[in-house]
């Protein structure tokens, strides 16, 4: 079996699956004093059967990994660099693969980054327009994020192509590629960037928070909670939920109206930038786990984009497969609904390591 | 005072820099300019005088006189006209119209000055501290000295005022935006309706059937504007300049986690942040030796950061257009303007490459030949008509002030 772990709030997630990609998850609340309480509490979920691989998802890893790495004394080596990076996630996520590498030694584990297939950005997508002593001497860049899905789609669709890829989850992140490599990615040094979320505001004019702070005295502690915890949906709505439940009120409350508006045109001009540095478009691949309910949004979206080649089916966009072909027959432009979930993807990106110890 | 011959009216347009004063007297409708003059140094010690740079039906004289605010440089203009109107009282002006950078939410359509709007505006100052309180200081001396003469203030801001709420609103608290009136307002927006409307003259097209993308692209302040059935539906700049492009000192959009950041390790106050982002980002920031983009294009063969600089500039522009592009579904026309606009082919050429799946399409030769005026640089298969036309802000002032005056009849 292979294990796809992730660090979750308040516990551990764990996908167990069988080499022929049959899976189950578990959820373990709470934290583990040691390797051996978690050994416990992890085979008493999947099983006492041999585990080829651990595989760990990773929000960042910097620009110290290539590419998946195995867990060693050189991968802990380097998250050290990290320290003060993330410090709501990272600490957590690392103490825990310290456990499962004390608990499960002699089982190979892997890492798998959500930002190391942005590494190669072109430098005017990367940096921002600040003095060099702030940025790129100070190795302030972008990071990007949901790496992990918008490699795997950029894997769905033919190589040489220009794709654009939308992942909606947690967040909401845009990615334009060429072939198989990233152009832009619309989350950047933090994950205020880009697309608002069910409470972050996403792009905001940076005068405003000048203006707040200077005339109006807001704090920056104050207005960091704002933009992060009271605004995106939820500052716009009032309403508490998740965007695949606000969904279901469009069309009867014009809050709900208006912040779904803001949201498509945030998505529609990092679109627009991908669109801009690709030179045109071949495919539109949509995945996360916010597709199937947000479908009826996409559709919106790409309703804009009929001049541009991209003719759609009726809704609903149905299939057996992973990936389903939400474009007309007609459509110069390919749109895709990639419904591969990250464990599903990892466990797949995890089976040239189970050959061998050491990553091929 | 000069009787109003039939339609005709002069109008002094009075246009504010950080450090400059900008005059023309322009006679309306026709748009004859019969004088015009800039002060420069104004309220700044440089190495070089203070001096007004006044033309008068064409013939031009330079003065060198120290002016330490801006309401000291017009009243020495002031001297200067006051000779000009005993020589040839048909240069006289009947009305004053002023540019105002940002007057928030208070008025969306040129106002006439009156003391309750001037109260009124003194609350502004904040929105745009460079500006804002240069623009107030003249109008106040206007209102003082010339009570009878008409005063009109023209924003920056009014053109966008028909930014629809999907474009215009951002997702903070609502509560938070209503208390302090925080939403996109737009600037340049004098500008962009000057040269969308002469782009529609050029081109003999009715300007409320058309979709316009106008790239107002300066040494300063740079921005891009979505224009449908001639009104504007979209601005790069936000609640203030800062916003959108990368410029010449500002930094445009930006993560502002990443801000924060550096605020928090620096221990920046928010005066400390807001200079940096404001005055020492954009242009000057990548590049480091000058905040005038040509500069770095004239290094960009040989040194990394000047082609970097030029490839971010280059980048943000195109972005911002292929958006508006989508949200248009094409444009009928696209627009050049201003300093950088006009003034580099390179540029242009840059900016338009690879543009045809959004159907632009640059002709090289004739966007290499540009010289001045309005001109058509686009393919003949260019499904969008790429012009460059020069700005005239003073023009355009002078033509919604004119609007004003024939709405609520004469000055008497």
């Amino acid at each position: 079996m292979v294990l796809v772990v992730d660090r979750v709030p308040e516990g551990i997630k764990i996908w167990k699956f069988k080499l022929d990609g049959s899976s189950e998850s578990f959820y373990l609340a709470g934290e583990f004093s040691g390797a051996v309480n978690l050994k416990r509490a992890v085979s008493g979920l999947v099983g006492r059967g041999r585990i080829n691989c651990i595989s760990f998802r990773m929000i960042f890893g910097g620009d110290l990994f290539a590419g998946p790495v195995p867990v060693d004394t050189e991968f802990f080596r380097r998250m050290e660099q990290l320290t003060g990076f993330f410090t709501l996630h990272l600490p957590s996520t690392m103490s825990m693969i310290e456990k499962f590498h004390e608990a499960f030694e002699g089982t190979p584990m892997m890492v798998f980054f959500e930002n190391t297939f942005f590494r190669n950005l072109p430098d005017e997508e990367k940096y921002y327009a600040l003095p060099v002593e702030y940025s790129e001497n100070s190795g302030i860049r972008k990071w990007g994020f949901h790496g992990i899905f918008h490699e795997n789609s950029a894997k769905t669709v033919s190589c040489g192509e220009r794709t654009v890829s939308i992942v909606f989850d947690k967040l909401t992140t845009v990615c334009a590629i060429r072939g198989r490599e990233p152009v832009s990615i619309s989350l950047g040094y933090t994950p205020l960037e880009g697309v608002m979320s069910r409470t972050s505001s996403g792009d905001i004019d940076p005068g405003i928070v000048l203006y707040l702070m200077t005339v109006h005295k807001y704090s920056l502690h104050r207005i960091d909670d704002m933009l992060k915890e009271e605004s995106g949906f939820l500052g716009l709505t009032g309403y508490d939920i998740s965007i695949e439940d606000m969904i279901k009120f469009s069309g009867k409350d014009k809050k709900v109206d208006l912040a779904f508006q803001v949201y498509k045109s945030q998505i529609l001009k990092y679109v627009a930038e991908g669109l801009s540095l690709l030179g045109g478009l071949d495919n539109i691949v949509f995945s996360g786990s916010g597709t199937g309910v947000l479908n009826p949004l996409i559709h919106g979206i790409l309703k804009n984009m009929s001049f541009l080649g991209v003719n759609l089916k009726s809704l609903p966009w149905e299939s057996e497969g992973e990936v389903v072909l939400a474009s007309s027959p007609e459509s110069r432009v390919k749109v895709y609904i990639n419904k591969a979930r990250i464990p599903d993807i990892i466990f797949q990106m995890s089976k040239p390591f189970l050959l061998s110890k050491k990553p091929a | 005072m000069t009787a109003f011959k039939g339609d005709f009216m002069n109008i002094l347009v009075l246009n504010c820099g950080s450090s400059s004063l900008k005059y023309k007297v322009m006679r309306m409708p026709d748009g004859v300019e019969l004088i015009k003059g800039e002060a420069e140094r104004v309220g700044v010690r440089t190495s070089g005088k203070a001096r007004i740079r006044h033309e008068v039906l064409g013939k031009e004289r330079v003065v060198e006189i120290p002016m330490e605010s801006h309401s000291a440089a017009l009243k020495a203009a002031l001297c200067l006209m006051a000779d000009d109107f005993i020589a040839d009282p048909d240069v006289r002006f009947d009305v004053f119209a002023h540019r105002y950078v940002h007057p928030g939410t208070l008025f969306s359509v040129p106002v006439r000055i009156t003391r309750p709007v001037l109260t009124a505006l003194k609350k502004t100052f904040p929105l745009a501290p460079i500006h804002n309180p240069i623009s107030y200081a003249l109008m106040e001396f206007c209102h003082k000295k010339y009570r009878k003469i008409p005063q009109f203030a023209v924003f920056d801001t009014s053109f966008h005022a028909s930014i629809p709420p999907e474009f215009s609103t951002y997702a903070i608290p609502l509560k938070v935006a209503k208390k302090y009136g925080i939403k996109r307002v737009g600037f340049h927006g004098i500008s962009h309706k000057y040269v969308s409307e002469e782009a529609c003259r050029f081109t003999a097209r009715d300007m409320s059937s058309q979709r316009i993308i106008s790239c107002h692209l300066g040494t300063g302040g740079s921005s891009v504007c979505a224009i449908k059935d001639g009104k504007s539906i979209n601005n790069s700049m936000g609640f203030t300049p800062l916003e959108g492009l990368m410029m010449n000192t500002r930094c445009g959009d930006i993560d502002l986690g990443a801000v924060f950041c550096i605020m928090f390790k620096e221990k920046f106050s928010p005066e400390e942040a807001e200079k940096i982002l404001n005055n020492k980002s954009g242009v000057l920031g990548v590049f480091n030796s000058s905040s005038d983009l040509r500069d770095a294009m004239k290094d960009m063969g040989s040194d990394k950061p000047a082609k970097m600089t030029f490839d971010m500039y280059v980048h943000r522009v195109r972005a911002y257009i292929c958006f508006y592009a989508v949200i248009l579904k094409k444009a009928d026309i696209l627009i050049f303007t201003d300093s950088l606009g006009q003034g580099s082919s390179v540029l242009r050429e840059s900016i338009c490459r690879d543009m045809e799946f959004i159907g632009i399409g640059l002709d090289k030769k004739l966007n290499d030949a540009y010289s001045g005026g309005v001109s058509d640089i686009s393919t003949a298969s260019s499904e969008t008509r790429v012009l460059v036309v020069p700005t005239d802000e003073e023009a355009m002032i002078a033509r919604e002030a004119y609007k004003e005056m024939k709405k609520h009849g004469t000055c008497r």
